[in-house]
């Protein structure tokens, strides 16, 4: 029983923290933004819903499972989250250049 | 009461899952759409945790596991190609110094 509510209070809260990143997604300006709300919420929610499905299960394998999916999420969400940040800011700052390499910078896009 | 919970829980992630794809649809750029990519991937892992909850099986653990990594290399894949089509600038490169000389020379 005691599980059951445990598992439960951290199903919703989880699954919460992802409809606020689906709000931050759409209602912030800016795709700087955008990825800041997406990636530390994502990464918190994604992890409450997997403990939450490893206090339900009650089995020692699927818990080592869980905590390698854990592992891997906590791993590439923030990295996905700054490679577009890094690759929103050097857009933002392609406009800096000379002149003489502006030419180029239209052909190649 | 977790099956309330798991109700409620897929009305939410559901609800995410759509402004995720409203984003995707009416991102002003491209990067905005990857945002929003990246967004439901994980909003599916999600909704797989939940699935596996309600029916209490631990078989849909290493199915997440590829889905996550699926979702990333995505996202990865896609920023790269945009990281090669922008040409790199730093002014200790080779090319920005060739270039540099070959407007001196043109001056």
């Amino acid at each position: 029983m005691i599980r059951e509510i445990i598992a439960s209070l951290l199903l919703v809260l989880g699954s919460s923290l992802m409809l606020l990143a689906g709000i931050g997604l759409v209602r912030f300006r800016d795709p700087l933004s955008r990825a800041h709300a997406l990636t530390k919420a994502t990464t918190l929610g994604i992890s409450l819903l997997l403990i939450a499905l490893w206090v339900i299960l009650e089995d020692d394998i699927s818990g080592l499972k869980i905590l390698l999916v854990i592992i891997f999420c906590l791993l590439t969400t923030p990295l996905s989250g700054h490679m577009v940040a890094s690759l929103y800011y050097r857009q933002l700052h392609k406009k800096e250049r000379p002149p003489e390499n502006a030419e180029d910078s239209s052909r190649s896009e | 009461m977790i099956d309330i919970c798991v109700t409620i829980s897929f009305i939410i992630l559901g609800l995410a899952t759509l402004l995720a794809l409203r984003r995707v649809f009416s991102g002003p750029s491209v990067l905005d759409r990857i945002i929003g990519f990246d967004a439901g991937a994980i909003c599916m892992i999600g909704m797989m945790v939940l699935l596996s909850v309600r029916w209490k099986t631990g078989l849909l653990i290493e199915i997440m596991l590829i889905f996550s990594l699926l979702g990333f290399v995505g996202t990865i894949a896609f920023v790269s190609y945009l990281n090669t089509a922008i040409p790199r600038q730093r002014k200790s490169s080779a090319a920005w110094k060739e270039k540099k000389q070959k407007g001196d020379q043109s001056k």
